[in-house]
């Protein structure tokens, strides 16, 4: 039940072009509840549910190289624009390529996020059908599962850490940086990451619901999450208003 | 040259592949001539199947059949000294249309050169090693490998990471490869002196090009004769399509189909190539019209007027609150990683119990045969695989795993 209620919000929390690629547990577990739940039926939904998100994360996975390049492109042409030199007339332009930074990134954290809910979310119904069914379809599917395109995120996560090298490197000058026509850049920044601030947390506050102990707690259940010190980014939680822009 | 002339491939690749060109070239350095004069002859005529996924971290990645690109009885004297860059190509050329599935015409071996260079480890962020582990490789694994690249029928998996000479670790999650039934030719490549200045200079990258085939379900039947082949691209891949726009005049004037021609992908398709050139014009266009200066200084200086209110600190607000979503998102991240390798650590516990149960049912059977024995070997092994388990928990997961333990010895 519970992961059901997060897996909504987490749908309501993504990016509005997300919303109809993760999995649709609550259909699946409506499936289950009744009378005689067909195998093959079944497995047919959740063959469609699998080939619906290596579709949506394989495409995902080539805008994200794309953009990727894109970018490192545009910060080559930035450092050689203006290479060492702190003119302020750069620093717009710095600070736009940061937001962009900070939001690619973010949302590919998100991917990696979708892949993993759809797949705990697969792991789950399966378990359930078991359950029902008595019957042992849910180790051999979640092989299966385990070899597909959208369960293997090596890659993008490879490019998260790439960026958050750059990005350490990239944001040591901030701190010096107040100049007022920065606003503007700065300000659509507020507004564009807020999506995806929202998104990662709302991810983030799934992944400890779920991973609390339930009653259902076994053998293949995961330990509770470990987010020590990041309790203390989570709780206060501060989304930065959206600073209206008059028209 | 010749060699790349020879199979007319294209010299517009990055230079960013030394690290696939060596990781081939280690592990075929280790096999004396002989060996391939025989079972490596089989391994074409066999066409066998398999495919590599994709796996930035990895060190499968590196591995992909070359394309033989030499005539049979061509010996290592013949072998021009190739400079570095065109070999590069050439067998990054080799690997990507290897890896693509698609079949290449037997042409033989190269000899291999008979002086081996030392391989240097090499690991990107996933930790997977694939040079060292090819330092231990020997006839036998070869061997192995091979054969098992031989009988893989549609479904089974190989363990790719015990081939190769890792120890099968649940730390492990991206040694998955997935096997189809697409014909494949074991190949091997050429050159000798080059690629030591290669390995010397070799960069922390991982190349494969990698072309999935979607199943749906176990119907591979289906998306055989349905031929939807899904594309995944690469950053390796994507910088040789950019390098042949760039050299076709640009993302405006380049076509697919001379793109296509350029890239010399025998897995990539025109759709595939149409599809990607779209996003790529897409992508450049939306920027390249946001960073015209005199648009946006028009738009800045409206907003900055329109914004009279906001004062000075909040830009700084602004950027602490980017560096608050960073954080946040890196936390996401590293969970989800954490949670990801927990998850597979759990099917593959999950596989080795079934399996021992499996095992201990089996000997219960014979018990008649082997009478008291048996339920104390079974005790025996469980105990085993169990403590093998424990060993290779992380620390984090280990006080779970273990009070999950005792409940169930309970």
């Amino acid at each position: 039940m519970k992961f059901g209620k997060r897996i909504k919000e987490q749908i309501q929390e993504s990016l509005p072009e997300w919303r109809d690629k993760f999995l649709r547990y609550k259909e699946l577990k409506n499936l289950i509840s009744s009378p005689a739940p067909a195998e093959s039926i079944f497995v047919g939904l959740l063959n469609a549910e699998i080939e619906k998100f290596n579709a949506f994360f394989v495409e995902q996975e080539e805008d994200f190289i794309i953009h990727h390049k894109e970018l490192q492109y545009r910060i080559q042409r930035l450092v050689e624009k203006c290479g060492d030199n702190d003119d302020v007339m750069f620093r717009e332009e710095v600070n736009e390529i940061r937001k962009d930074i900070v939001n690619f990134h973010g949302e590919m954290v998100l991917l990696v996020n979708y892949s993993n809910i759809n797949y705990t979310g697969l792991a789950k119904i399966l378990k359930k059908y078991d359950k029902r069914t008595g019957g042992a379809l849910r180790s051999p599917f979640i092989q299966k599962v385990l070899r597909q395109p959208f369960f293997k995120t090596d890659l993008v996560s490879r490019l998260v850490r790439e960026w958050e090298t750059t990005m350490d490197a990239m944001f040591p000058a901030l701190t010096r940086e107040v100049e007022g026509y920065e606003r503007s850049a700065a300000v659509s920044s507020a507004a564009a990451g807020e999506g995806i601030f929202r998104n990662t947390v709302a991810a983030l506050m799934t992944m400890r619901e779920m991973r609390r102990g339930s009653s259902t707690y076994g053998a293949y259940s995961l330990p509770p999450l470990n987010l020590s010190d990041s309790d203390l980014v989570l709780r206060p939680v501060h989304v930065p208003s959206p600073i209206p822009i008059p028209y | 040259m010749t060699l790349a002339n020879d199979f007319g491939y294209s010299t517009a690749m990055s230079s960013s592949f030394p690290a696939l060109h060596t990781t081939i070239e280690d592990r075929y350095h280790k096999f004396p001539n002989s060996f391939w004069g025989s079972s490596g002859q089989e391994l074409m005529n066999n066409h066998v199947p398999y495919q590599v996924v994709n796996s930035g971290g990895g060190y499968l990645s590196g591995f992909c059949n070359v394309s033989a690109v030499s005539a049979h009885g061509r010996t290592s004297q013949s072998h021009p000294p190739v400079s570095t860059m065109p070999s590069d190509r050439l067998f990054m050329q080799d690997c990507q249309q290897s890896s693509s599935l698609i079949n290449h015409h037997p042409q033989g071996f190269f000899d291999f050169p008979d002086h081996v260079s030392t391989p240097n480890p090499q690991e990107d962020g996933g930790g997977v090693k694939v040079v060292s582990s090819m330092e231990l490789h020997e006839k036998s694994d070869w061997q192995t490998w091979a054969d098992q690249l031989i009988s893989v029928d549609n479904g089974s998996e190989p363990n790719w990471s015990e081939l190769l000479g890792d120890p099968p670790s649940p730390h492990n999650p991206k040694s998955q490869v997935q096997f189809h039934q697409r014909p494949q030719q074991i190949l091997t490549p050429s050159s000798d002196e080059p690629r030591q200045e290669i390995i010397a200079n070799q960069k922390q990258q991982h190349q494969a090009v990698s072309l999935e085939e979607h199943i749906s379900g176990r119907n591979s039947s289906a998306s055989a004769a349905t031929s939807k082949q899904r594309m995944r691209w690469t950053p390796e891949l994507h910088e040789a399509f950019v390098e042949a726009v760039n050299h076709l005049g640009g993302s405006e004037r380049a076509t697919p189909k001379a793109v296509l021609k350029l890239l010399k992908n025998p897995g990539l398709t025109i759709y595939h190539v149409k599809s990607h050139l779209q996003k790529y014009r897409t992508a450049r266009y939306k920027p390249e019209t946001s960073e015209a200066t005199g648009e946006s200084q028009e738009k800045k200086i409206t907003s900055i007027e329109d914004i009279k209110s906001l004062d000075m600190k909040t830009s700084v607000e602004i950027t602490q609150a980017l560096r608050l979503q960073m954080e946040v998102q890196k936390r996401l991240h590293e969970q989800l990683e954490i949670q990801r390798s927990l998850q597979l650590q759990i099917e593959k516990q999950g596989r080795y119990l079934q399996m021992m149960f499996e095992k201990q049912q089996q000997l219960q059977e014979n018990k008649s045969s082997s009478s008291e024995l048996s339920p104390m070997q079974c005790t025996g092994t469980y105990a085993e695989v169990e403590f093998g388990f424990e060993a290779q928990v992380e620390n984090q997961t280990e006080s779970a795993l273990a009070s999950r333990k005792r409940g169930r010895d309970d």
